[in-house]
């Protein structure tokens, strides 16, 4: 190629760029919100979260005049006599909830699947999604109404002459009670995801199969788990991802209280009680970009593995 | 399938699937149905009955005329709910529907910095504190928009309209170009006309989660005449919950009273929390199905 010719490509580039950027003018201007927005409420609390975890905030100075203080915060994070509790606790919640989300939606999603009446299953279904779209605090309410000391199991017990138990007080039901309402407030959605690869499997596939005289489970065995692999092994490599961030902060500072800290207290209500109840705001950063940072990789890795293993991934 | 004769083990399968469905559809339910009933139980009856009750014998209205008549604060409430449902939807709506837009247009210069910056938040938050300081520090502290301008843009709102707009048939926009339209006049006439699915789909579930939210009130927000329903209700049940250790073992007649009081106002608000969402729900579930497939990735 000679250079006149170069020159010329390169004329008809800028000449092209040149009539897109005026061609799409308009909508540059109506990006700006957008990106004023993105840089003022999710950006700079970014910036702000790694610059607060090296400083000591003071309210006179704010972020940026607070002196700096190095690792102090960390140090001060991994010495103290919580830090191992909520981090056990922050692993153990979310590995529950992760195995609770996956196991049962994938049996209930089969049993669906394999229902003889449509009918059935269509209600099944419509009931069985509603709760995901309750608030946390409904949920809450429905197991007060259930569990407290004047709730529907207590009255049974009552009936039956038994002691009344306050079952949101003790530190030995509070893991079932957490686990147990997310369960039922998310298992109908687990489904979902379940359901719509199901739908793509040839259903020739299980007549023939009874044709051959293969029974209900081996037609699971053979048929219907091979068809959802791919979705199960991403949802898997993708709840492992979250081993870190899967306890739901929102829903442990409703259920939770100080008698039951030793098993319910995790980073996310630490950090609300430090940071906005205590004003330990330098704290309450060092603590949430330590969990961000961790959750982060993992997600990376496990986002990887998964593009990897089942061909589908999130991007 | 049904025409297919059934085996022995088919039937005791199909006996199996059926048994454990409805025993988790019961699960599912009877909550529900327990409060329901709460709600329209008088405090008469249920102090002489017990809580192992379910259907009331003489159902009354009472707590919820207690709730609508002599709570102001919970008037206020309801309303800044709705407020804020139908101010949010909308904005947060219009302005993700417009970042997908502006994303689908691929041979637009500078796009592919928009959507690694879109990127980026789905990936990586700032915090529950650094984004308290921020809403602090732009003045938003114990206002309405408090609870609006923090969520304005839905990351994955702007994902899933972006490869909706992609999908879109190009011949229709190609022909549009040649009538000299211009981009917004292309936004407005042509592809958001033909996008109202996907747009009712998303405006259903924007306004359930303003309907839903209240722990950014609760950071944000003290004036009491600004906090949401859910706000309302969750300040109910956990002051409930503290009554509860407060008087373990005192349970004087006053401390009942007022609890059997508390209780039935939280059982009534519970509902009236969870009605818009049933009025929705058969237009939701018509999209969930269907569709919204990232949705049910993203949880």
């Amino acid at each position: 190629m000679t250079i006149q010719t170069q020159r010329g490509a390169h004329a008809q580039i800028s000449r092209r760029r040149r009539s897109l950027l005026k061609r799409y003018r308009s909508l540059y201007l109506l990006a700006v919100i957008p990106v004023i927005y993105l840089c003022v409420y999710r950006y700079y609390p970014i910036i702000a979260q790694f610059v607060l975890s090296f400083k000591d905030y003071k309210i006179l100075g704010g972020i940026w005049g607070s002196d700096w203080v190095g690792w102090s915060n960390f140090q001060e994070l991994f010495n103290g006599s919580e830090f191992s509790r909520i981090l056990i606790n922050t692993v153990r919640i979310s590995v529950l909830n992760l195995l609770a989300g996956f196991f049962p939606p994938i049996l209930l999603a089969i049993m669906l699947f394999d229902m003889r009446s449509s009918l059935y299953r269509r209600i099944s279904q419509s009931l069985l999604y509603l709760p995901h779209f309750f608030s946390w605090v409904v949920v809450y309410n429905l197991v007060l109404a259930l569990f407290s000391n004047t709730g529907y199991i207590n009255g049974l017990r009552g009936a039956l002459g038994l002691d009344s138990v306050d079952y949101l007080m003790q530190v030995d039901t509070f893991l079932p009670l957490l686990i147990g309402s997310g369960l039922w407030k998310e298992l109908g959605w687990g489904t979902i995801i379940y359901l719509a690869a199901l739908t793509s499997i040839d259903t020739e596939l299980f007549d023939v199969a009874k044709i051959d005289g293969a029974g209900p489970l081996q037609r699971i065995w053979y048929i219907t788990l091979p068809g959802i692999l791919p979705v199960v092994v991403f949802v898997l490599t993708m709840s492992l991802g979250r081993i870190f961030s899967a306890a739901n902060t929102e829903q442990i500072l409703l259920f939770y209280g100080p008698q039951n800290y030793s098993v319910s207290d995790v980073i996310g209500t630490w950090v609300y009680r430090q940071g906005l109840g205590k004003l330990k705001y330098s704290l309450g950063a060092a603590v949430d970009l330590f969990q961000s940072v961790i959750g982060l990789i993992l997600v990376l890795i496990c986002n990887k593995a998964a593009n990897k293993i089942a061909g589908v991934g999130i991007w | 399938m049904k025409a297919m004769r059934m085996t022995r083990a088919d039937k005791v399968y199909q006996t199996a699937i059926y048994l454990i469905v409805s025993a988790i559809l019961v699960t599912c339910v009877f909550p529900l149905i327990y409060v329901l009933g709460l709600s329209f139980t008088g405090e008469q009856e249920w102090l002489a009955r017990g809580n192992s009750m379910i259907i009331p014998h003489e159902p009354t209205l009472a707590g919820y005329e207690k709730v609508f008549r002599q709570s102001k604060v919970f008037g206020n409430s309801l309303f800044i709910s709705v407020a804020r449902t139908l101010v949010g939807t909308g904005f947060t709506l219009s302005c993700t529907m417009c970042m997908g837009y502006i994303l689908s247009r691929r041979d637009m210069p500078g796009v592919r910095i928009l959507m690694f910056m879109i990127l980026i938040t789905i990936l990586f938050g700032g915090g529950m504190i650094p984004t308290f300081l921020v809403v602090k520090d732009t003045g938003l502290m114990d206002t309405f928009w408090a609870m609006i301008v923090p969520g304005l843009l839905d990351s994955w709102g702007v994902l899933v309209f972006r490869q909706f707009f992609m999908n879109l048939p190009r011949e229709v926009e190609e022909s549009a170009y040649i009538d000299g339209i211009g981009e917004i006049g292309m936004m407005l006439k042509i592809v958001f006309p033909m996008s109202m699915a996907v747009l009712a789909a998303m405006g259903l579930f924007t306004a359930v989660n303003h309907w839903n939210a209240w722990f950014d009130a609760m950071i944000y927000i003290t004036d009491e005449n600004l906090k949401p329903l859910q706000l309302i209700l969750h300040d109910l049940s956990v002051d409930a919950n503290l009554g509860y250790s407060a008087n373990a073992g005192a349970g004087s007649v006053t401390d009942l009273a007022s609890r059997v009081s508390t209780r039935s106002l939280r059982m009534c608000i519970t509902v009236i929390g969870t009605v818009p969402i049933l009025c929705v729900y058969p237009f939701l579930q018509k999209y969930f199905v269907k569709g919204v497939y990232v949705g049910a990735v993203k949880g």
